[in-house]
């Protein structure tokens, strides 16, 4: 059990609102483990835990029981000071909404999860514009974001979730506001950093996502729990 | 009572601040109550982040302490003209018996938060909140203490009576004419030169063991020592530094070395003897707390910095003192 | 490094939301302008009077009869002169006279001929009997101007009139703006004193240590006399000063109490907008204690544009100006306030106690909706 997972759950629970009458119990009895460089889809229909398990394995949020382990460090009742700075060095997210800065320009927001780091404005400065390169923004790193086109947008989401060079990717729906050009866009970039050796975790109900060749295993998920692994 | 737009705003300050702890003491007494690191409750999550909010609360009070500290001296020294024979601010602190006791008080808590800020932070960096219950029980003692601070002011501040023209006679040859101690009464200067070396010679050996050594005494002593430099640091400003530096051989004012008449020399004598002290004292308060497993590590990482910083805060003190005594003009020979 | 960063991300959020930091900050650096004004006000009037005083005689002897100010004889400069270490030593005649047409206070200050000191006239000082010079503001006030005539009503409904003979400049100092100079002779009989009576005595002593002493004596001397040292003098026009200062600071707190609950508002009435940003930041890796640290730069970015801006405002408002907006205020002082335009000077103290004044009741009102902004939960921002 304890061999190279990169990201563990063991018995995970996830109630909401616990002891109020809106009590709402939204993950029960979650176990799985990822390796490192695999791809994993994250499938099940809506209100079954997609987004609660993502937020649990991204350090977003404490389980109400049971044990998360990243790089075997338990993280199920860490301080959130411990949870951020994990987060920080770990992953990378890509949100449902595409949760930018609307109003301050590309290279701020790109920038975004560099600002609480130790290293200077100018390396700050460098990294970003790598990466805006990367993604073909370097002509809009001034531009104001809701300026920009949807898949310019997403693209910028992207970036910024990658600016930190994480170990692991986490997707949340990624696909469901973009057109099938743009989502094909996004396969194709999130096959290269699979390629790259990047742990790429994925949360959809969009098959042409979950039955794309570089998915390694699917998760299925039903009501909280996890209904069966493909291939098992 | 004098209204004096710096009382005021020392007055305003105070009640402030003492309002923020009171708010951070109360939070802080529920924390208490309820703390439990085992539960994922909500509740526990809310009163983990809560403990964020009582260290800014308690950042802010101590940084107004400081400044109020200051403001507190400055405002003394604007008032002095009013009290008949003050010459400086040591003059206003006399004319009301509470005016010290501010400014005691005020010293204590500069070092009971700023030990309270270190200890604070060196818990943040421990992943179990380890200090979390010894932490807020101390700020149910520090709260009152500010509190304290606040009712010693309002009482200096309303018992203070400027010595104005009456309308039966001056002031000067009113019946209750007299005139308030002008000075602090100084040691005598060459003894205390030679103690006041000796202390930090032993001081700064001390600090050099504790480098080299990981005993618990040791630190102690260091400790020890350190309260003992403070004290006679102090007595050493009224009793020969401030002479050296005011070229006057019976001025004793250990306030108007901050003045700019004086290119503000204080503050660096201050704070270098402040902070000296303060880091000083530091290993040997932490010292009971590495049985704390998870602390262990932290402080020992941290125990050299701290060491290292009193050394060179308690080495620049010993500097600026003697810089006037060897450099300047004054010598103390027709005097003794 | 962080710091820096923090403080630069602190500065294009404030811009983002230009115009409600801009309102904030102009009601912030409005207080401070209030205050700041009464503080430079008042302390530029200290400082005048101080002037003035510099110029005053080390010793001044008073008779009091039934607890009151009386005329002193002058039988007593004799006496007086018998004390060692005592200088010159001369009567003084002056005395306050109420107009009834302009309902003002003026000070009547008889001068001898040996007078020196006060050069700032337009026109000469009073020669004979029936002349005077006078201050700017008994000049406004009575709308009359060298060569004119001032009619008085003397205390037997007798109205007498001076020759206007010189105008203190407009320049000159605090005293000298609701003063009417004549000659002894002249003032005496105007206010009908007996002979053998002045207003009170000046001393001189040569040493300024002796003073406590010679007045000591004095009193011992004659009983009925209060000697006042200048010393007194000051410490009673700064203790005037203070309490005047202080009484406005106070009465103006209102703005201050007004202020910290807009303050108070502003934070805690975080938008949804930026509710949202901060809730983004605590996603992409933002601890709480870095959303605390962009709002203590924000707080502090705010407090110190207000102070700068206030402070400049307060500046051009009390020596540009002559504190036009304040003088209604300050017009219970003396009906004649003075129209000169008083000396620019701005101490570090007083910006200090500006700053904690103002800055303190910002800070603490804003430290717990900043808090609550903080703790943010980054999980929101998973569902949008
Ligand atoms: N903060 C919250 N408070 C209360 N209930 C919540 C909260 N977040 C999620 N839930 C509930 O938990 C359950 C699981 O939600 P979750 O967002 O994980 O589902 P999902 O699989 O991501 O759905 P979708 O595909 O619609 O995004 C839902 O019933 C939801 O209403
Ligand atoms: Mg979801």
């Amino acid at each position: 059990m304890m061999e190279a997972g990169l990201i563990q759950a063991e018995g995970v629970d996830k109630i909401y609102n616990r002891g109020k009458p809106d009590e709402i119990r939204a993950l029960t009895n979650v176990s799985l483990q990822i390796k490192p460089g695999e791809v994993v889809v994250l499938k099940g229909p809506s209100g079954s835990g997609k987004t609660s398990l993502l937020s649990l394995i991204g350090c977003m949020a404490r389980p109400t029981s049971g044990r998360v382990l990243v790089r075997d460090k338990d993280v199920a009742k860490l301080p959130e000071r411990f949870l951020t700075q994990i987060r920080r060095k770990t992953f990378g997210f890509i949100f449902q909404q595409f949760n930018l800065i609307r109003k301050a320009d590309v290279l701020e927001n790109i920038a975004l999860p560099l600002f609480p780091c130790n290293m200077t404005m100018a390396e700050t400065r460098e990294r970003a514009e790598a990466i805006l390169d990367r993604f073909g923004l370097s002509g809009k790193r001034n531009r104001k974001v809701h300026r920009l086109s949807g898949g310019e947008q997403q693209r910028v989401a992207i970036a910024r979730a990658l600016i930190n060079n994480p170990e692991v990717l986490i997707a949340d729906e990624p696909t469901a506001h973009l057109d099938r050009k743009l989502a094909e866009d996004l396969a194709e970039i999130l096959s290269a950093l699979h390629r790259d050796g990047k742990t790429v975790i994925i949360a959809t109900h969009d098959p042409f996502l979950y039955d794309h060749p570089f998915v390694d295993r699917i998760i299925v998920m039903q009501d909280g729990r996890i209904e069966g692994v493909i291939p098992s | 009572m004098i209204l004096h737009p710096g009382i005021l705003a020392l007055i305003v300050g105070s009640v402030l601040t003492f309002a923020m702890l009171l708010y951070a003491a109360v939070t802080g007494l529920g924390i208490l109550m309820r703390w439990d690191l085992q539960s994922s409750s909500e509740e526990q999550l809310l009163m983990e982040r809560k403990t964020s909010l009582i260290s800014t609360l308690i950042n802010y009070a101590f940084g107004f302490q400081i400044l109020s500290l200051l403001l507190f001296l400055y405002t003394a020294d604007q008032l002095h003209p009013q009290f008949v024979g003050a010459m400086c601010a040591t003059g206003t602190l006399n004319a009301n018996p509470a005016g010290w006791n501010v400014l005691f008080l005020k010293i204590i808590l500069f070092f009971a938060s700023a030990f309270w800020i270190a200890v604070n932070t060196l818990d943040q960096r421990a992943e179990d909140f380890p200090l979390i219950r010894p932490k807020y029980t101390a700020l149910l003692f520090l709260t009152p203490l500010v509190g304290l601070d606040l009712y010693f002011q309002l009482r200096y501040f309303t018992g203070l009576h400027p010595e104005v023209i009456t309308s039966c006679c001056g002031a000067l040859f009113s019946e209750r004419g007299f005139a308030i101690a002008s000075g602090l009464a100084g040691l005598p200067p060459r003894p205390m030169m030679i103690l006041f070396y000796g202390v930090l010679t032993t001081n700064l050996g001390i600090t050099l063991l504790c480098r080299k050594t990981s005993s618990g005494a040791v630190r102690f002593l260091l400790a020890s020592i350190s309260v003992v430099t403070f004290f006679v640091g102090i007595a050493s400003i009224v009793s020969f530094v401030s002479i050296y530096i005011y070229e006057l051989p019976s001025h004793h004012c250990p306030f108007d070395i901050l003045q700019q008449g004086y290119a503000f020399i204080g503050y660096p004598i201050y704070l270098t003897l402040f902070g000296g002290v303060f880091f000083g004292t530091l290993p040997g308060l932490f010292y009971p707390m590495k049985k704390i497993a998870t602390l262990k590590e932290l402080i020992e990482r941290s125990e050299q910095r701290w060491i290292l910083l009193s050394a060179l805060l308690i080495g620049s003190f010993t500097a600026l003192c003697s810089w006037p005594v060897v450099f300047g003009h004054f010598t103390l020979q027709g005097y003794l | 490094m962080r710091h820096l960063k923090i403080l630069e991300y602190a500065l294009s959020s404030l811009l983002r939301r230009k115009y409600k930091n801009l309102s904030l900050v102009a009601v912030y650096a409005f207080t401070v302008s209030i205050l700041a004004s009464i503080l430079f006000l008042t302390h530029a009037l200290k400082r005048e009077a101080v002037a003035v005083f510099s110029d005053a005689p080390d010793l001044i002897v008073q008779k009091v009869s039934a607890g009151r100010h009386d005329l002193i004889p002058t039988g007593y400069l004799d006496s007086i002169r018998t004390i060692a270490g005592v200088g010159d030593v001369h009567p003084r005649y002056w005395g306050y006279y109420f107009d009834a047409m302009t309902q003002s206070n003026f000070t009547f200050l008889g001068i001898n001929e040996n007078l020196a000191g006060l050069e700032l006239v337009q026109g000469r000082m009073p020669a004979e009997k029936g002349e005077c010079t006078i201050g700017q503001g008994v000049a406004q006030a009575q709308f009359t101007g060298v060569g004119d005539q001032l009619v008085l009503i003397d205390s037997r409904r007798r109205s007498i009139s001076f020759r206007i003979v010189g105008i203190f400049d407009a320049a000159s100092n605090l005293l000298s703006n609701d003063l009417v100079l004549m000659t002894q002779r002249g003032l005496r009989e105007f206010f009908d004193f007996p002979s053998g009576r002045a207003t009170d005595i000046v001393v001189e002593v040569y040493n300024p240590d002796e003073i406590s002493t010679v007045a000591a004596k004095i009193k011992k001397m004659l009983p009925d006399t209060r000697p006042i040292a200048k010393a007194e003098l000051f410490r009673t026009y700064d203790s005037v000063f203070n309490w005047r200062s202080g009484m406005m600071l106070t009465l103006f707190s209102a703005a201050l109490v007004a202020f910290s609950i807009l303050a108070w508002d502003k934070a805690a009435g975080i938008s949804g907008d930026e509710k949202g940003e901060i809730g983004i930041l605590k996603a992409v890796g933002w601890d709480i204690a870095d959303i605390l640290e962009l709002k203590f730069w924000e707080g502090i970015v705010i407090s110190l544009t207000a102070l700068l801006v206030g402070l400049t405002v307060a500046f051009v408002h009390v020596f540009l100006f002559n504190a036009p907006l304040l003088t209604p205020v300050l017009k219970g002082w003396s009906v004649l306030f003075p129209t000169f335009r008083l000396t620019p000077y701005i101490d570090l103290y007083q910006v200090f106690v500006i700053a904690l004044l103002t800055v303190t009741p910002y800070v603490a009102c804003t430290v717990i909706p900043s808090w609550k902004a903080a703790v943010t939960d980054p999980e929101m921002v998973m569902r949008g």
